[in-house]
């Protein structure tokens, strides 16, 4: 364990949190466990790509339009698909988020192909030294773009009437829609803001490493993870879940008992590990670091 | 061809058996559907396409046991399913030795293992006491949070298989070994391959109608009433005097156990197995257990069963149209197409095929669109 390995994990869990706000906003609010999530993560990292590909576009530019173009396409989705399935049963719900994310994966493989995509900018390997860690200023700037994005959504939430409307529908369904709210465009919104949120974290993420279409399922896990970590309907718990997690991950992997050959090292124990972890807060605190009734 | 047509039918028959307007024909129906099933994997060319049906099934209808009945969604069967498959491999075939998975040298050495019957009957216990250490804790969450610690499970399992490797032994004796990356090998049921095929047919086919056989039993059982009442309200069964937790353990442990059993089956087929998830404990696993079970009916009797056929019928179909429409690149929107379904059945058809034949006043189309409508906002 190294001050390296600290700086990765928190750089790493602040994508992570970025992530698991969006899933906790539909988790919270909708009550649906959303595994379209991963592919919209996937839709916007294609973005990012083909409009570097194509447009010579930077992805920081790019992240906006992103965000826009898959905001109109959860909106399409909620709107037409998931707003008629609503009052069904939790397994329904996620059935048919489940059978959405075979649909858009494969279509995903299809329109992409399974060749490994790379974002690559001319700022890529540029880093500074901080003490004994190198620090890459991209993925920084991500991680105060995920800052940035949580404190807006917070502000939103707490400052405008749309938020407090959406704050109002996950606390008593019926007294909001008594108080004149429309539930099925609040859902609508939430919707929308949560793909955008996904395709941020999407674009963030294209110049981490190269993809492929298959690469982003397991975000849809780690999301879960990230929102059971943080504690569902908060918004500052999201953004810790996730540093969290990021920070477990990168540390418990890089422990190493004992030296030489009878070294046991816990890299292989990590997901393991994490996920004995999360049963386990599951259990003890099943609400979570911070989590409280209702959208905070 | 024989295959599609010989789950076509199992679809048709079973539907038949299972509708509750006429008693004659239900009956005609069952001993139809017991005739196909025995002549089946003697007029098919391709046994190892059947043997899903059953694999999957007897998984649904472990599934339905907990999911079904008792409400609780779990999506992590796939932990069992693997448990199962690699405990039949472990106790069956062992020295309790690795092989790397391409070796046959000592595949046929039918002294090694104990007897078939006991690895099959700790197939079914292993899987069935881990669920029960796991159950106790985790059957305490509830919705979605039991759904994703049932995940949990699922995505650890391997992970601890593969690290324990092996336990005491040397260079010449490895002990006791688990993982090792290189996975197990079994040695064959019997040395024909096609006898080996048609004798697991049979197998898989008789514990599927013993498992749901039991699901009938506990349906109109004290057990299963107390399973119902969990589902419909926890606290008022508690009230009522229903034991909710010894209940609702008791299913988590009889669905592990019967999805054990389909690991078991599986193994035996591909006779090696490795503890990662693209071998034995592929997670899709535990999604298909419970789309069969909406595919037929959740919490019914039959549903799993039906939705082991209609599910085979259509992986055979989407794996089929491509080479008769000669159109190779409908291939690749096989998963697409497969999706597709499963958000339509979801949309129009959230209780299965069941709710068509069991209709009050018979099938109409307007069952489809009341169902969309009784959903939306």
């Amino acid at each position: 364990m190294s001050l390296q390995d600290v700086i990765s994990g928190l750089l790493l869990g602040g994508m992570l949190g970025l992530i698991g706000l969006g899933f906790s906003l539909v988790w919270g609010i909708l009550n649906i466990v959303n595994l379209v999530h991963a592919p919209t993560i996937m839709f916007g990292a294609y973005i990012a790509y083909y409009s570097l590909e194509y447009l010579k576009l930077d992805p920081f530019i790019t992240l906006p339009f992103a965000m826009l173009i898959m905001a109109a396409f959860g909106v399409l989705l909620q709107k037409f698909l998931i707003n008629r399935i609503i009052k069904a049963s939790l397994l329904l719900t996620f059935l048919l988020t489940f059978g959405l994310e075979v649909m858009l994966v494969n279509i995903g493989r299809l329109l992409f192909t399974g060749t490994q995509r790379s974002v690559k900018t001319d700022y890529d390997s540029a880093s500074f030294t901080f003490f004994s860690a190198e620090v890459s200023y991209k993925k920084l700037a991500g991680l105060g773009v995920a800052l940035a994005l949580t404190y807006l959504l917070y502000l939103f939430m707490s400052r405008t009437k749309l938020g407090n409307a959406i704050r109002a529908t996950s606390m008593d369904l019926n007294a909001a829609r008594l108080m004149g709210i429309n539930i099925g465009n609040i859902y609508v919104l939430t919707f929308a803001i949560s793909s955008a949120l996904a395709a941020a974290a999407g674009v963030l993420l294209s110049s981490w490493s190269a993809f492929t279409p298959d690469d982003f399922g397991r975000y849809n896990i780690r999301a879960f993870a990230v929102v059971v970590l943080g504690g569902l309907g908060s918004i500052p718990g999201a953004l810790l879940g996730g540093l969290a997690f990021g920070l477990i991950s990168e540390v418990v992997g890089s422990i190493t008992i004992g030296s030489g050959l009878d070294a046991f090292s816990l890299s292989p124990w990590k997901e393991g590990i994490l996920f004995a972890a999360l049963v386990l807060v599951l259990i003890v605190r099943p609400q979570g670091l911070m989590g409280k009734q209702g959208y905070k | 061809m024989p295959n599609l047509a010989l789950m076509g039918a199992g679809i048709i028959l079973s539907l038949l058996a299972s509708q509750n307007k006429n008693r004659n024909l239900s009956y005609a129906g069952l001993v139809a559907l017991a005739a196909v099933l025995v002549v089946g994997p003697f007029i098919t060319e391709n046994k190892a396409g059947l043997l899903p049906i059953f694999i999957l099934g007897l998984g649904a209808v472990g599934w339905n046991i907990i999911g079904g009945f008792t409400g609780y969604a779990a999506f992590g069967q796939v932990a069992f399913y693997g448990l199962g498959a690699y405990s039949v491999i472990l106790f069956g075939s062992a020295r309790l030795k690795p092989l790397p998975a391409t070796s046959s040298a000592s595949l046929n050495d039918q002294t090694l293992g104990w007897p078939l019957w006991l690895a099959f009957v700790l197939a079914a216990v292993v899987p069935a006491l881990i669920a029960l250490i796991v159950g106790l804790p985790v059957l305490r969450l509830k919705g979605h949070y039991f759904a994703i610690a049932t995940l949990g499970v699922a995505v650890a399992t391997p992970q601890i298989l593969t690290n324990i490797g092996c336990i005491g032994g040397n260079e010449q004796n490895p002990g006791f070994c688990l993982g090792l990356g290189t996975g197990l090998v079994m040695r064959p049921l019997a040395d024909d391959k096609e006898a080996n095929l048609t004798q697991l047919y049979f197998f898989g086919l008789v514990i599927l109608t013993l498992a749901v056989l039991l699901t009938w039993f506990i349906s109109r059982n004290k057990f299963g009433y107390g399973l119902f009442a969990i589902r419909e309200n926890e606290e008022a069964a508690g009230v009522l005097g229903v034991n909710a937790t010894l209940f609702k353990n008791a299913a988590f442990v009889l669905a592990a156990a019967l999805t054990g059993i389909a690991g078991a089956i599986q193994a035996m087929y591909q006779k090696s197995v490795a503890p990662s998830e693209d071998s034995i404990f592929n997670n899709s696993t535990s999604l298909y257990v419970i789309v069969i079970c909406l595919l037929g009916g959740v919490g019914t009797v039959w549903g799993p069963f039906i939705g082991a056929f209609i599910f085979a019928f259509l992986k055979e179909l989407l794996e089929k149209l491509p080479g008769w429409l000669n159109n190779p690149g409908l291939l690749e929107w096989r998963d697409v197409i497969f999706g597709l379904i499963v958000v339509l059945l979801v949309l129009f058809l959230p209780k299965g095929l069941m709710q068509l034949v069991r209709a009050k006043g018979g099938f109409t189309w307007k069952i489809f669109l009341r169902n969309i409508r009784e959903n939306s906002i």
